[in-house]
């Protein structure tokens, strides 16, 4: 099955970009040569990417890994809501860069709702916020998973031998932690790099931009092919590059098999009321630090109004899209679970591939033209969507089957199961859950995308081009209804999927 | 169908010790008995034998089959993992149960078959009462009791057991040492056991290795 998957993400997005490429690197020398697009604000928007994208991935880190932490420690009916609610606020954030836009304008009108700043600080803290509490909440989990089963013995050993009890705590999560830094921070990265809403919005200009804001541009306003050509071959280039080496050294850290797989939620943990405390204080301080981005969709509601002509269809366009993209990252997430390592670990490599930069070669290669009709250009949007999510789910299904007990699929194999057999018994159910939470997230990203209902469906509204334009508008009660919506949908698919989840 | 266990001059790899040979017949009524200090090679010998862990040289037969080059799901060999290796997203009962499926004897049974034939299994290791039970609830002792009725419920042709009652209480390893005998004198099949415990290695075993050259016989 390797070779299925392979050809079904190579046809999506890799036969595209090189039909573009060869298109956009001819035209684009017909136009007069590459040199003419390779200018110094192409340099300077990698240059401030990689900036941006470093910081990102660091302070985020610092903030999930510290809240990480006392989530996994602390115990008790709260601790559990706690983590609960981390969770979901994380993965709500997945969906924000879209109402970050109308948020970003409306501060113009409303000054309570302003950013903070605008620049590199604005862009890194926006995307510290989206990613913070999704990456605390896995590392929480993760923690739990991993350490705390065995952590109270560990740590009593660790006592016993001479540690003073915060020794004895570093001694047992410093690997555990480091091992998350490692497996987090490239994910982080690369979602930073490849994103376009903050910059685009936070950016302020041409000394805060990207490639992926340049490439944007290029294909709205100014379509030159020359700099099309550059800007994918740039953003994709440092990404993959990037991709390729997070694989690599993942695949070189990470233990084959652990004895802690199944360990789940009833384990005892080690926790404390200080942790509790602790992780309280951590993820109030953070929904704190952005109360205004929370609070605005009450605070709009509760100025009343009509929704706006062309809500119903916004929104159902918004939820079509979403179960498009969910469909495909499904019928990914089967055939990279059949493929191998090393195909896995090929697709991750491609990462780089974000939703403009995927948006802009389909269109070099003419799919815009083909996608004339509603239909088409849904099928192209959720298509292009699920091939983004695609590394991200190669990734997650590599880190958890080499997480998984090698002595529990051999012992499956010599009770006579075969390849096929193990993964439909074995593998695939341990794995409910990561599938769950892919397609949640997916959905959710398919709720909060600009780049492809931007440029591929040009006849029909979604949530959240529906609220970039109203803000640009200052339509405050317009903005209103589609800021609460877009909560409202993303708290009852994550919902949804979690009770989904709880019960299989 | 009792049959002898035959190793030719079977030469594997252990890990910074280099390549050791063992050669010699176990009959169908025959429990060896592996000793020696960790690190030495048992459980890399028992993950050869299976066909988990590659063979340098050598021949290994069951009864007059070679099961040198099978793979390992086509070699009807039993294995009981020291941390039992139990699936995680399935309860007690399916656990045993699983194996049933994929052998001869078996694998025309019903669902339910399988699972009352699993839960008497788990009658005889004192856990019927825990057959709906994830594994992940279970303590180490019962995880290596399940481990074992998944193992014997298959009718394995060869029984390779990697210290299967280490972390067993020492009333119900009692118990447990005197089942798999019993078990074994009504469906004899050769045995081989790695155990630290001395007591166990006599009570169980008929004979023994001590490990502490390249080259053994037994």
């Amino acid at each position: 099955m390797a070779w299925l998957s392979l050809t079904g993400f190579g046809l999506a997005a890799g036969i595209f970009p090189l039909v573009a490429f060869l298109k956009t690197s001819l035209s684009g020398w017909a136009s007069g040569g590459l040199s003419l697009a390779f200018g110094w604000i192409a340099l300077r928007s990698v240059g401030f990417t990689l900036l941006q994208a470093c910081l990102s991935a660091s302070l985020t880190l610092v903030f999930a890994l510290v809240i990480g932490t006392a989530l996994a420690l602390a115990e008790g009916r709260f601790a559990r809501s706690l983590r609960r609610f981390a969770e979901l606020a994380g993965s709500l954030c997945f969906a924000l860069p879209g109402v970050l836009v109308a948020l970003v304008s409306l501060g113009v009108s409303e000054r309570w709702a302003a950013w903070p700043s605008i620049g590199l600080a604005g862009i890194v803290a926006a995307h510290v916020l989206v990613h913070a509490l999704f990456v605390a909440s896995g590392v929480a989990r993760s923690l739990r998973n991993q350490v705390l089963g065995g952590g109270a013995e560990l740590l009593a050993a660790a006592t016993t031998l001479g540690a003073s009890p915060r020794r004895a705590l570093a001694t047992v999560f410093a690997r555990p932690l480091a091992h998350e830094a490692r497996t987090w921070w490239p994910l982080v990265f690369l979602w930073s790099f490849g994103a376009f809403s903050t910059v685009v919005i936070l950016g302020g200009g041409p000394r805060a931009s990207s490639p992926e804001v340049l490439l944007y541009f290029a294909l709205q306003t100014d379509p030159d092919p020359a700099r099309i050509f550059v800007l994918s071959v740039l953003q994709f280039g440092v990404a993959a590059t990037l991709a390729w080496l997070a694989a690599r050294r993942s695949g070189a850290s990470e233990a084959t098999s652990t004895e802690n797989f199944d360990r789940t939620e009833s384990s005892q943990p080690c926790g404390t009321r200080i942790a509790g405390a602790w992780s309280a204080l951590g993820v109030g301080a953070l929904l704190a630090a952005f109360a205004p981005l929370w609070a605005s969709p009450f605070r709009l509601l509760s100025k009343g109004g009509l929704p706006p002509d062309g809500f119903g269809v916004a929104l159902g366009a918004s939820l079509s899209l979403a179960t498009l993209t969910a469909l495909g990252v499904m019928v990914f997430f089967e055939l990279l679970l059949r493929a191998g390592s090393r195909v896995r670990r090929f697709v991750f490599s491609l990462s780089g591939i974000s939703p403009t930069l995927l948006a802009a070669l389909w269109i070099s290669a003419g799919a815009d033209l083909w996608a004339e009709s509603a239909w088409s250009q849904f099928f192209l949007s959720g298509l292009g969507l699920a091939c983004v999510f695609a590394p991200f789910a190669a990734y997650w299904i590599e880190r958890e089957l080499d997480r998984f007990p090698a002595t529990t699929l051999e012992a499956a194999a010599l009770l006579g199961a075969n390849d096929s057999e193990i993964l439909g018994r074995i593998v695939r159910p341990s794995l409910r859950d990561l599938r769950l939470r892919l397609l949640s997230l997916a959905s959710l990203g398919a709720i909060g995308d600009l780049s492809f209902s931007t440029l591929f469906l040009r006849d029909t509204e979604t949530l959240a081009t529906m609220s970039r334009r109203m803000a640009s508008r200052y339509d405050f009660s317009g903005s209103s209804w589609v800021l609460a919506t877009l909560f409202g949908v993303c708290a009852f698919v994550w919902i949804a999927s979690r009770r989904h989840g709880e019960k299989s | 169908m009792s049959e002898y266990l035959r190793l030719e001059a079977f030469r594997f790899s252990v890990e910074g010790k280099g390549a050791v040979e063992i050669s010699g017949t176990l009959g169908p009524s025959e429990r060896l008995v592996l000793r020696g200090p960790s690190g030495c090679g048992k459980t890399t010998l028992l993950r050869s034998l299976a066909g988990l862990a590659p063979t340098l040289s050598g021949r290994v037969y069951l009864g007059t089959e070679e099961i040198t080059k099978l793979e390992a799901h086509r070699r009807r060999v039993g294995f009981v993992f020291q941390n039992g290796a139990l699936f995680p997203g399935l309860d007690v009962a399916a656990n045993v149960a699983f194996g049933l499926r994929y052998q001869p004897h078996s694998s025309a049974w019903s669902e339910d078959l399988r699972r009352n034939k699993a839960t008497e299994f788990l009658e005889k290791v004192g856990l019927a009462a825990l057959a709906d039970r994830l594994v992940s609830n279970l303590s180490g002792g019962e995880r290596q009791r399940v481990a074992l009725a998944r193992t014997l419920v298959t009718r394995p042709r060869l029984l390779l057991l990697d210290e299967p009652l280490s972390a067993v209480d020492p009333d119900r390893r009692r118990d447990l040492q005197a089942w798999i005998l019993q078990g074994l004198s009504e469906n004899p099949v050769p045995t081989i056991l790695v155990t630290h415990d001395a007591d166990e290695a006599r009570v169980l075993g008929t004979k023994v290795i001590e490990w502490n050259s390249e080259a053994l016989k037994f």
